[in-house]
């Protein structure tokens, strides 16, 4: 399981092996979107957020 | 659509001054969604509210850079571990948002961790309860790991191996000042002459920097010589620069892709998902380009401020936003008509949210000190152009109406006046205060020029586009005039002054010698011996604490450095330098005067009741302030009622005020920063009242240990001020507001019930008339009755937006302390028209 595999994974135009791992989140207060830069090949298995493409 | 209020319950509501539920229901939804999801990072009475956790990430990448790259010259260094912390950080998109970037973190409850900047503060976070991010262990465990990586090698760290130790001890004393020097802790002025006036993006200066080290590198594979030497070092200068603003570049567009990828992915609202390619699309654009319209022109100030608070800590912001971005809102607003006025004031308040909701992590004395807020962001409207023409735009009253429309505390705003502002602006800065705001405080702009130009020598032109550099002190936006580095530790505990000249520079509180012998002030036989002690530790204190900054400032380059805010300074860009160095600046120093009118009114009771009277000898009142007046009652009470207070245009004090104004003023030009430049003194205070309550003892003017302190600058001692408002101010204009010092705060409390309609406003307007005619700096407002602070410190969740004005910024009330609180309370309510 990697992060390329999952729904929320998209990876960089210029540049396929890394990408952004994008989460929404709701608190207390506000809703948002995040972003973090991952390897395209970092290991999802631990991943909560981990969704298979096109589920 | 707002939707429409009955007019009805807008009436009640303004009669009960029930200002913060008007502005919610009329405020659009996007602004109460945005105003509502802030979480505060002020700390309540010195303590984070809970759900408030310290952000790891910053420490994490930029710690991880740093080791990766040891041998780096320190500017790269930086410049490489900072580009990590932009280009691997977390960075979100809040629902409505319309302008991103955020200080703090991967998450909109994070405050920012500086672990670079000093040792002492690191332990202090390790160790604060209740903002160690889940799950907390594993993040202790990592906190410990770059702790203990920094020790020994934070700024503070490296400049405590070589200041005078004896310095050392009593600045960490805490008794006598506060602050860190270094600009880890600081803030800098920003040099919006050169990025913001829409003539220059970020792709512009890399341009510069490129033509600057191809210029240099042809010297330096030319003939050699000694001119050339210097030059191996800037363009190691210039490299970290141009990485800086190409990361900034990056980090910008990190943002534009992730509104693209929300919107063509996620979002369902096609109203939002517009807005959201609106949001990428201008994040493409800046910082790279200049900007083209308002929610630019917004963004790309934002983004240097944010990127700015990644470097470091920055305890102010200092701004100038009608100015620089005004041209923008009447091009939007008036001209193209792109914007309505509703979509703009959406634009114009959720850019004081922003500012609003960032924070970094502040040691408990700063928290103290700073209560509910995280600095002072005192930002600069009116005023006048560079041609001394009026300033002031549309954007000078969208601001003001929006500031009454979010009530944030933070930024609050400083109306620079000058006679031939607008009765409109006026209008609105009536109305803000009149709605309890605590803001704009009101400037007197020709005088605060003249200021500027005598104590620098900043020309007239540069001078007139001076912004406050925190709550006060006037700087200027220029090449050479902006101020890179203001250390907070140039802040002295004046009231120690006092004690130390009774007390032959003994501390009676750390029981410990502070201060230099000044003489037994039991044997002293006449006021002129008392005022000679008191001259000299004066000079004292203010040596200590000037050494120890222009140390700090002078190694700054060395021990810590700032690519970024280098990469927006021209005369950095120019000269290859670094902008914390002394190098070519024109300067902008001063010593902040916390607890200083405690001195006059000593001075002045001190004289009148032993000397004059002969009520008392020096040795009896030495005793009675040596066991905190106890079994004295009926002598304190003497010298609290009888000696003469500040405030009441009583020439026995208030000639006091001006010989003691005069000598400082006097001292301030024989002490010199690094570029050789005075050093003025600020009376002014934040809630430092407060904090140093139990760290000042019983005084002459009647207090005792752990009583609050005045409130501060030239404000007259709660309740001490007994002859209406124009007894005050005609105290306050005994001395030279442009060259006794570097500016006055004035706080005055007015009545709302005073304040109504137009006769309130009549009222008003003739009090700043006479403050302006008797060349006062200075003044701000509360305009808040008893029973609603009561009812506040009762029912706090019902007066969440209810703000006052501390000293030199406003709080919510709510999230300062009950001594903090109690202390408003008893300031005097003035009577206008008395």
């Amino acid at each position: 399981m990697m992060c390329e595999k999952c729904k929320w994974f998209f990876p960089f135009e210029d540049d396929q092996t890394r990408g952004d791992c994008v989460n929404r989140v709701v608190d207390q207060r506000q809703g948002y979107w995040k972003a973090k830069p991952k390897d395209a090949g970092e290991d999802a298995s631990k991943c909560p957020n981990f969704q298979v493409k096109g589920s | 659509m707002v939707a429409a209020l009955r007019k009805e319950e807008v009436e009640r509501l303004e009669k009960e001054g029930a200002w913060w539920w008007l502005a919610e229901k009329r405020r659009s939804k996007r602004l109460d969604y945005l105003r509502k999801a802030v979480w505060k990072k002020g700390a309540l009475g010195g303590e984070y509210a809970p759900g408030i956790k310290v952000n790891l990430e910053r420490s994490i990448l930029f710690t991880e850079s740093w080791k990766q790259n040891e041998h780096d010259p320190r500017m790269i260094r930086k410049a490489k571990a900072l580009s990590s912390v932009l280009d691997n950080m977390t960075i979100f998109i809040t629902d409505h948002a319309q302008l991103v970037g955020y200080i703090g973190g991967d998450a909109p409850n994070k405050i920012e961790w500086y672990c670079d900047g000093a040792s002492m503060i690191n332990e202090e976070i390790y160790n604060e309860h209740g903002i160690i991010p889940d799950p907390e262990e594993e993040s202790l465990k990592t906190m410990a790991e770059i702790c203990d990586y920094w020790a020994g090698r934070t700024s503070v760290d490296m400049l405590a191996r070589i200041i005078d130790p004896e310095d050392a001890v009593k600045f960490l004393s805490g008794a006598i000042g506060w602050g860190t020097p270094t600009s880890a802790f600081g803030y800098s002025g920003k040099n919006y002459e050169y990025w913001l006036t829409g003539e220059r993006g970020f792709e512009d200066i890399i341009a510069e920097i490129d033509r600057k080290i191809a210029e240099a590198e042809e010297k330096t594979t030319g003939t050699p010589g000694p001119d050339i030497l210097p030059l191996y070092d800037k363009i190691q200068n210039w490299e970290a620069m141009k990485m800086m603003l190409e990361a900034v570049i990056r980090y910008a567009r990190r943002y534009a892709r992730l509104a693209r990828i929300v919107a063509e992915n996620f979002e369902t609202d096609p109203k939002r998902r517009e807005e959201l390619l609106r949001v990428a699309e201008t994040c493409e654009r800046v910082p790279a380009k200049p900007q083209r319209n308002l929610q630019e022109s917004f963004q790309y100030d934002h983004f240097v401020q944010v990127v700015a608070r990644i470097e470091t800590y920055e305890g102010a912001w200092p701004a100038r936003p009608d100015y620089y971005h005004g041209p923008w809102y009447d091009k939007d607003v008036n001209i193209d008509k792109r914007l309505t006025r509703e979509e703009a004031m959406d634009l114009v308040g959720e850019f004081l949210i922003r500012a609003f909701e960032s924070g970094g992590f502040a040691p408990r004395w700063a928290r103290e000190g700073l209560q509910g807020i995280t600095g002072t962001w005192v930002w600069t409207i009116g005023g006048v152009k560079k041609d001394g023409s009026d300033a002031c735009n549309d954007l000078t009253t969208a601001l003001m109406r929006a500031a009454r429309l979010v009530r944030v505390s933070n930024p609050t705003l400083s109306l620079r006046w000058h006679p031939e502002v607008e009765d409109e602006v006026m209008r609105e800065a009536y109305e803000c205060i009149r709605q309890g705001l605590g803001y704009p405080n009101i400037r007197h702009d020709p005088i605060m020029v003249a200021n500027t130009m005598h104590w620098y020598g900043h020309p007239l032109e540069e001078a007139r586009t001076w912004v406050n550099q925190a709550c006060m002190s006037p700087c200027p936006t220029t090449k050479h005039g902006v101020q890179p580095m203001r250390m907070a530790s140039a802040t002295a505990n004046t009231a120690k002054m006092m004690e130390y000249a009774l007390f032959n520079g003994y501390d009676p509180v750390l029981k410990m010698q502070m201060g230099p012998e000044s003489g037994d002030a039991r044997n002293f036989k006449t006021y002129e011996e008392l005022y000679e002690a008191w001259k000299k530790q004066m000079k004292w204190m203010m040596n200590l604490l000037v050494r120890t900054v222009n140390l700090g400032r002078a190694k700054d380059p060395e021990f810590f450095s700032r690519p970024f805010l280098s990469a927006t300074y021209e005369r950095s860009v120019e000269s290859g330098t670094d902008a914390v160095s002394p190098e070519g600046e024109r300067g902008n120093a001063w010593v902040t005067f916390f607890t200083w009118v405690e001195n006059i009114d000593s001075l002045a009771a001190v004289k009148k009741l032993v000397f004059e009277e002969k009520k008392y000898t020096m040795a009896q009142l030495v005793d009675a302030l040596e066991t905190n007046w106890e079994g004295r009652e009926e002598m304190r009470l003497d010298f609290v009622k009888n000696a003469p207070k500040w405030g009441n245009d009583d020439d026995y004090v208030d000639q006091v005020m001006v010989q003691c104004l005069k000598d400082v003023a006097k001292h301030s030009w024989e002490i010199k920063d690094p570029s050789g430049n005075p050093w003025p003194a600020l009376p002014e205070n934040v809630s430092g009242n407060i904090h140093y309550s139990n760290m000042v003892g019983a005084l002459p003017n009647g207090r005792r240990l752990g009583d609050a302190l005045y409130d501060g600058g030239i404000s007259p001692g709660p309740g001490l001020d007994k002859k209406g408002p124009t007894a005050v101010l005609k105290s306050c204009s005994k001395f030279d507001h442009a060259t006794d010092g570097r500016a006055f705060l004035l706080n005055q409390r007015l009545s709302p019930a005073q304040l109504q309609g137009e006769k309130g406003y009549e009222l008003w307007k003739n009090y700043i008339k006479t403050w302006a005619d008797l060349g006062l700096n200075h003044v701000q407002f509360n305009v808040v009755d008893d029973k609603t602070l009561r009812a506040a410190q009762r029912e706090p969740e019902n007066y969440q937006e209810l703000i006052v004005r501390v000293a030199g910024y406003s709080a919510h009330f709510v999230d300062i302390s009950r001594k903090t609180q109690d202390n408003i309370i008893q300031r005097t309510v003035q009577g206008l028209g008395c």
